[in-house]
């Protein structure tokens, strides 16, 4: 009975841990069916029967993507959108949550349920308006326009104002008494003391402008001013020349690999801190 | 009374100072664009030309459009069947990678969790390759074990089916790694004593695990559900911006991203967002008020 017990046990050990071996290489097989076709001519990847092992390694590929279509010019916008879009917008968010943690003045709980309350909304409800508004400020195929409209994130201002509340009172007030400006109370005492939220703050916005696909797609009309999603998304409709209906995977692949590799890099460098971010980030909201 | 008003608002002016440079850009980008969609919802306007008050006109169109119809079902089903899909393989997941004889834990979370740092539309992008019909890794995987290939991005019956796999794929282990951080929460010693008292795998986890982290699970589940309807770059990279074939894969914000930015039918395309803000809000309510009544 016991021997039985312990088999079953043993059993019930091994298949749990073939399954998520097998679970674990259903998650890698599409990262490397991205890598080998980013290096494979494109008939090959048209090729009946599909190999799973590359035959003829090119980087013909990744030349293409780089030096003969805007791949370069769009990630450099992303680029540009995303540090400005997370430096402006962690400095409103942080600044008000301080306000709102900070300074006990009239009004401050209606301002923040106010705020909060906007999350409900569709996002899409604002994409009409919002258009409109950029097209009045001229504001279409800029940066600007890229930017300035996502900036005040009720996500972030919700998180700065949770982690601002952690800032012990007394360490302002001694530096109050020392004759601290307000505006370096926040910015060299409070600040530095919340960085680990900060860092958590940074990474949802990072996520939040790096995958605004629908708002670039509506900004960026003009292939100088793609971004990478808007990019990608353009790519991936447009055939080779005298190849209608093909698909162009091998460019695409070339540029997702690009595109991948600096961010799993970072990620692998930093996969612990990375997760306990995230898990931070959710559990203070 | 109104003094002591004054002296508060007084001594905290910086409050406001603070306050001020995001309120401004609330102001234009969040709170006027919520009025200016209502009103555009009660007028004809193609953004160019004159504009003219139709009243309700457009919220009646809307829910008799076969198309819009089309998409809310489509979404109703991203939601029905993708949501619990999802936030299953996540807790089931989050329970055995928080299990401490399981080997190899991190580097299990890594691979499971590593799909979100990607790029919503790369990972459209690379699964519109994987699911290929007669190139893809997916249908080559199952013939290989025998199983006939399956037309994954054209055919009406599983387009839908794609857009939840390629979801789940990039989400399922982020949604683990929340799930976890409420696991790591509950002290073993709980688990201990119901193992004493003869407790098996599944009733430690039905009985101490899921009432624990429900406040979590609810979070989960609501944050999921209005991720359904706000569904817009995964389906229109892979399926197309119609959402091929014959609109199988169309969301409500496919939808209303093509009427406006096509057709530039300004007032019914906001007729349209306010439709679909009201179902948020149902599913929201119903959510919360279940949630309550627990």
């Amino acid at each position: 009975m016991i021997v039985s017990f312990r088999l079953r046990k043993v059993l019930a050990h091994i298949s749990v841990h073939f399954f998520l071996v097998l679970i674990a290489l259903l998650f890698l097989l599409p990262l490397y069916w991205m890598i080998i076709s980013a290096f494979r001519p494109l008939p090959e990847i048209y090729t009946l029967p599909v190999k799973w092992l590359p035959r003829n390694l090119t980087l013909e590929n990744l030349r293409e993507v780089i030096l003969e279509t805007s791949f370069l010019r769009s990630y450099f916008n992303s680029l540009v959108v995303v540090a400005a879009y997370v430096g402006l917008s962690l400095f409103l968010c942080s600044l008000a949550g301080y306000s709102l943690a900070k300074y006990d003045f009239p009004g401050r709980e209606t301002i923040f349920l106010l705020c909060l309350s906007t999350i409900m909304l569709p996002p899409v409800l604002h994409i009409i308006p919002n258009f409109l508004i950029i097209r009045k400020f001229g504001w279409i195929n800029t940066y600007y326009g890229l930017i300035f409209p996502g900036v005040a994130n009720v996500v972030g201002l919700f998180l700065a104002r949770q982690f601002m509340y952690s800032v012990p009172d007394e360490l302002l007030d001694a530096a109050r008494l020392d004759g601290c400006s307000e505006f370096s109370l926040f910015y060299k005492i409070a600040l530095p003391v919340i960085k680990p939220g900060i860092v958590v703050t940074a990474i949802i916005l990072f996520g939040a402008v790096w995958n605004a696909f629908l708002w670039q797609l509506i900004v960026a009309t003009s292939e100088r001013m793609y971004t990478l999603p808007v990019f990608i998304a353009a790519l991936r409709e447009k055939p080779p020349p005298g190849m209608a209906e093909i698909v162009p995977y091998n460019l695409l692949m070339a540029a997702s690999l690009c595109v991948t590799l600096p961010l799993l890099t970072i990620f692998i460098a930093l996969q612990k801190r990375f997760m306990q971010s995230v898990q931070l980030g959710a559990l203070k909201g | 009374m109104a003094e002591l008003f004054w002296k508060r608002v007084k001594k905290n002016r910086y409050g406001y100072l603070f306050l001020l440079p995001f309120l401004g850009f609330f102001f234009v980008f969040h709170i006027f664009p919520v009025g200016y969609s209502l009103f555009l919802s009660l007028h004809r306007w193609n953004g160019f030309s004159a504009m003219r008050y139709v009243g309700a006109a457009h919220f009646l169109k809307v829910i008799q459009t076969a198309r819009f119809l089309n998409a809310l079902k489509n979404v109703l089903y991203l939601w029905g069947v993708g949501t619990p899909l999802l936030v299953a393989s996540a807790l089931i997941g989050a329970a055995v990678l928080n299990s401490p004889t399981i080997r190899g834990r991190s580097f299990f979370r890594g691979v499971f969790f590593f799909p979100y740092v990607l790029m919503v539309v790369l990972v459209a992008a690379i699964f519109s390759l994987v699911l290929d019909t007669n190139y893809g890794l997916m249908n080559s995987l199952l013939n290989k074990i025998g199983i006939e290939s399956i037309r994954w991005l054209d055919s009406t019956a599983w387009s839908k089916i794609s857009v939840i796999i390629v979801t789940t794929w990039r989400w399922a282990g982020y949604w683990m790694i929340i799930f976890l951080a409420g696991l790591q929460g509950i002290s073993p010693a709980l688990y201990e004593a119901a193992r004493i008292d003869g407790a098996g795998s599944l009733k430690l986890f039905w009985h101490i695990t899921l009432p624990l982290i429900r406040p979590i699970l609810f979070f989960v589940i609501l944050m999921n559900s209005i991720g359904a309807f706000k569904a817009f770059a995964t389906p229109y990279v892979l399926t197309g911006r119609t959402g091929e074939p014959i609109h199988s894969s169309e969301t409500l914000v496919m939808y209303i991203y093509n009427v406006s930015f096509e057709y530039y039918t300004l007032g019914y395309a906001s007729a349209a967002c306010w439709i679909v803000f009201l179902m948020i809000l149902g599913v929201s309510l119903i959510q919360l008020k279940y949630r309550r009544s627990r």
